[in-house]
């Protein structure tokens, strides 16, 4: 039973006024374009070793449940997952289960990443040959049990369009070449604003490598599942998402030309490579909020020890 | 080698619960078990007081989660908070995101009015649909609580990002905030901002508090047991874990995550390929194949 | 072939609907003939038998490595197959009962402003705003899912260029991405500006608990900045944290200090809240898969 009291007058400083401040903090700082110096937390790092090890002849099914709310944090995470599946070529079935706009939104977003990747590498990453879309799930609980009995019988009656336009069912897409259980596929990867990530971890657990990247708020809760082994990666917020981009333009306890690792980590401490070539994009949404989530968190600090500043002086009067 | 497939430990420590949770029912109807009482539920009863006498309305918000076990037990809470409105003649104002619990809702609410003997105090649009939007559903709950000047407030189900704005509203015009969340992670939001929080189970047990209805002080007791055993596997986890630590240090640190006897014990590896005893084959059998 | 399920348009398809629509209507009536005092036990065992099924997903074995086509080889199996077969209807069923709700959601918020609107009661004009949000968004929403699915796939190929949109898709775009979107993120920003206030108005050093939470939710913030960390270690380093791997002071960097924060204060206390949570979704699981609560919550 938590009954925090409220102090009478404690709220010295207008509530207006740290509006204020914080809306001028963040709209200034994100136009600020700076590289801040980063530490990759253990879990982002984990979650880059899976990715940058996983098993490219099999697919993955990539669980996209944010929208443009959440755009902020899940969508730079997104695009920095994204990015590396098809630079690493690796087959995408894409499905979401918490928002019906959820799905068009990670649609375009691997639409657009597979255009500008094409660019630097000539390969075309197709819907239908390289990713397919298996549907979105209202009812994610029941789906994701009938995912982890049967993924074929599951799936067998969603379709999406094919090269020619013809809608067919997804599994006779090349992206399931093969597969039929859900232990069959190299991993499952959920995007997340929500609590849809315990839900499929509840389902799917020790059947298929999992994989999270969820939003801050959502971090504490699902670090849990980390912390026990049953999400091999994961990345949180924000700092996950410019984690995730630091070690793909910098790659992961790997010197650079001259010798200097930019990017360590004391949990994964083998060397892993990341995207130098000039033309990829690397530092992306990621490096462009951290600065104003600097901003944002520093003006935090600030207002509590302000707060506590003027408690400890009525504390003084009174007493004094 | 696995002489017993540790899965089914799952299987059988749920049968346990549920036996824990059934036996104690049974008991209860027998007998008076004894509960302690949680001091932030007697807030329930002077918040509806403190809105009785300003004559404003109680909001009530199950959440956003469907219809399920969480938002059941939310309007079972409500049901109580309402009874208690309906014999003050206090008007209510119950917000549903979610359409299967807007029309259990009707029915929970207009059945107490019914027992309670006063139907005509029921105002058909006390129970609203609001939104199934997230943040449309915020916006809407947060016009209502401005313009109708709430006076008390409870949130009691699942929230997510909308707990915070739900409950800075509220602080905003004053009203008395009685929140409980079973999301851990807003949870932390609603202490910070709210007067009144029930923390994790006692959001369930609530309603046993409130109605001493034996099922639920029975079941109350029963969750107590399995809370118990659990704790008990803990340390046997912890006895479990430290023996291994001692025994192989090399092999534990191999892979520190997955290997731990608490995570071997609900989730049991396949066998390892590697692991495989080399087996002669039947010289006759060896053939055939 | 799937239990409970036809080729689509085909004639069993169509007889199916035309019985199972009969049968609701005859299942509807004579609920509605049957005596109050029956009604009860006739909702218990409908919620037991439902209920049932999902127990005998997660008690029957598994049928292993089942392919399309496959033939059960003895009983269990077959249990096996008809159950997870029988589940996908399920989940169908819960999701066409959760539209019908719906539905039934709409209405009421339609009549309550409706209501608003013709009797011009306080605040009218915002009723009126949304009665014609919600029947613009509707309108706008068929329409463009009406011309989508008629397009050709050359057609939906050309409308990835913007100005090649048809005015129904363009509509919806803009009322969908341009206004519902963008307003939705704009209340979830709101959050920012009320974690600040709430921030500053709970972190006090009222009492010797909230000091020690204070300080560790400022420490956990700190985490949060890559600068601070980063500099912080450099702090560390200088100390003689760099030399000597092992070194104690070591384990006062900002992300060891974190991490230990983490993973042994907030983790565990979390996982204890969640195991509670956990037994009492069970407790309450139960008691209404079994009917324990004899007239519900309001007797």
């Amino acid at each position: 039973m938590a009954t925090p009291q409220k102090v009478p007058g404690s709220l010295n400083i207008p509530r207006e006024a740290l509006f204020a401040a914080l809306f001028v903090v963040c709209s200034v700082l994100v136009f600020v374009s700076i590289e801040l110096p980063n530490r990759v937390s253990n879990n982002s790092a984990d979650l880059y070793k899976v990715l940058k090890g996983i098993d490219k002849t099999k697919p993955v099914i990539l669980q996209s449940d944010w929208t443009k709310s959440t755009r902020g944090e899940s969508g730079a995470q997104f695009d920095a997952l994204v990015r590396i599946l098809i630079r690493e070529r690796v087959k995408i079935a894409l499905m979401s289960g918490a928002d019906p706009q959820a799905p068009e939104v990670a649609r375009e977003a691997i639409r657009r990443i597979a255009v500008e990747t094409e660019k630097v590498t000539g390969q075309p990453y197709k819907q239908w040959e390289d990713w397919v879309f298996i549907g979105f799930f209202p009812g994610i609980e029941a789906s994701l049990q009938s995912f982890s009995s049967n993924l074929r019988n599951a799936l067998s009656a969603n379709k999406d369009s094919d090269t020619a336009g013809v809608k067919r069912s997804v599994m006779e897409s090349p992206v399931f070449n093969g597969i039929n259980r859900i232990e069959d596929i190299s991993a499952y990867i959920i995007v997340t604003a929500s609590k849809t990530s315990r839900i499929a971890i509840e389902r799917l657990s020790g059947k298929v490598t999992m994989l999270g990247l969820v939003t801050g708020v959502m971090g504490p809760e699902t670090y849990n599942y980390y912390q026990s082994g049953q999400l091999s990666g994961l990345a949180i917020g924000l700092k996950g998402a410019y984690d995730m981009e630091s070690m793909m333009a910098y790659g992961l306890n790997t010197p650079d030309g001259e010798g200097v690792i930019k990017v360590s980590n004391a949990k994964v401490t083998d060397p892993i490579e990341g995207y130098t070539g000039e033309q990829y994009v690397n530092l992306a949404n990621g490096q462009k909020y951290i600065v104003p989530l600097h901003g944002a968190i520093i003006l935090l600090i600030t207002a509590i020890v302000l707060g506590n500043i003027e408690t400890i002086r009525q504390r003084r009067r009174r007493n004094g | 080698m696995q002489y017993f497939d540790t899965g089914k430990y799952q299987v059988l420590f749920v049968l346990v619960m549920v036996a824990f949770i059934l036996i104690n029912i049974f008991r209860a109807q027998n007998k008076d078990i004894f509960i302690r009482r949680i001091a932030g539920l007697n807030a329930i009863e002077d918040a509806v007081g403190r809105a009785t006498e300003m004559g404003k309305p109680v909001l009530m918000v199950p959440g956003l989660g469907a219809l399920n076990a969480i938002s059941v037990q939310a309007l079972n809470i409500f049901a109580h908070i309402t009874r208690t409105a309906a014999r003050f003649a206090s008007p209510i104002r119950l917000c549903c995101g979610e359409a299967a619990v807007f029309a259990v809702a009707q029915e929970v609410i207009r059945d107490v009015y019914q027992s309670e003997g006063v139907p005509e105090r029921m105002d058909g649009d006390s129970v609203r649909f609001v939104s199934d939007r997230q943040f449309a559903f915020a916006a809407g709950v947060s016009g209502i609580m401005l313009r109708e000047q709430t006076a008390a407030t409870f949130f009691m189900g699942e929230f997510f990002a909308e707990s915070l704005i739900f409950a800075e509203t509220a602080n905003s015009i004053g009203a008395i905030q009685v929140a409980s969340s079973t999301e851990n992670t807003q949870t932390p939001f609603f202490i910070a901002a709210c007067d009144y929080v029930l923390i994790g189970e006692e959001f369930y047990a609530a309603s046993a508090y409130l109605t001493r209805k034996p099922v639920l002080v029975g079941s109350l007791v029963g969750q107590d047991w399995g809370k118990m055993l659990i704790a008990s596997l803990i340390l046997f986890g912890i006895g479990l874990e430290s023996s291994q630590r001692k025994g192989w240090v090399e092999q534990m640190e191999s892979d520190p995550a997955a290997k731990t006897s608490m995570m071997r014990l609900f989730s049991p590896e396949p066998p390892d390929p590697a692991t495989k005893p080399v087996r002669q084959k039947h010289p006759e059998e060896g053939e055939a194949q | 072939m799937i239990p409970w399920s036809f080729e689509s348009g085909s004639t069993p398809l169509k007889i199916a609907i035309f019985v199972t629509l009969a049968l609701g209507f005859g299942l509807f009536f004579a609920l509605m003939k049957t005596p109050p005092r029956l009604r009860p036990k006739i909702a218990a065992t409908f919620t037991f038998l439902a209920g049932l099924l999902y127990v005998g997903i997660w008690l029957w074995p598994t049928a292993h490595g089942r392919e399309a086509g496959d033939i059960p080889a003895n009983f269990t199996e077959g249990v096996a197959f008809w159950l997870e077969d029988t589940q996908s209807q399920f989940q169908n069923l819960s999701n066409i009962l959760t539209s019908f709700l719906l539905l039934m959601g709409v209405f009421s918020l339609v009549r309550l402003h409706a209501t608003r609107v013709s009797k011009q009661q306080r605040d009218w004009p915002f009723s009126l705003v949304l009665l014609i949000c919600v029947a613009l968004m509707t309108f706008i929403g068929y329409w463009d899912w009406l011309t989508v699915m008629n397009m050709k796939p050359e057609e939906l190929e050309a409308m990835r260029d913007v100005t090649n949109q048809p005015f129904a898709v363009w509509m919806k775009d803009l009322l969908f991405d341009g206004l519902l979107q963008t307003m939705e993120a704009a209340m979830f920003s709101i959050i920012a500006f009320y974690i600040l206030s709430a921030a500053y108005r709970a972190f006090r050093v009222r009492s010797v608990e909230a000091t020690i939470l204070l300080a560790s939710a400022i420490i956990v913030m700190l985490g949060l900045l890559g600068m601070a960390e980063n500099y912080w270690s450099i702090m560390i380093d200088n100390m003689g944290g760099l030399e000597d791997p092992n070194a104690l002071v070591n384990n006062l960097r900002l992300e060891a200090i974190t991490q230990f924060i983490r993973d042994n204060l907030q983790t565990p206390g979390l996982r204890a809240i969640d195991f509670g949570v956990g037994v009492g979704a069970l407790a309450m699981a139960l008691r209404l898969w079994l009917s324990l609560e004899r007239g519900g919550s309001t007797s």
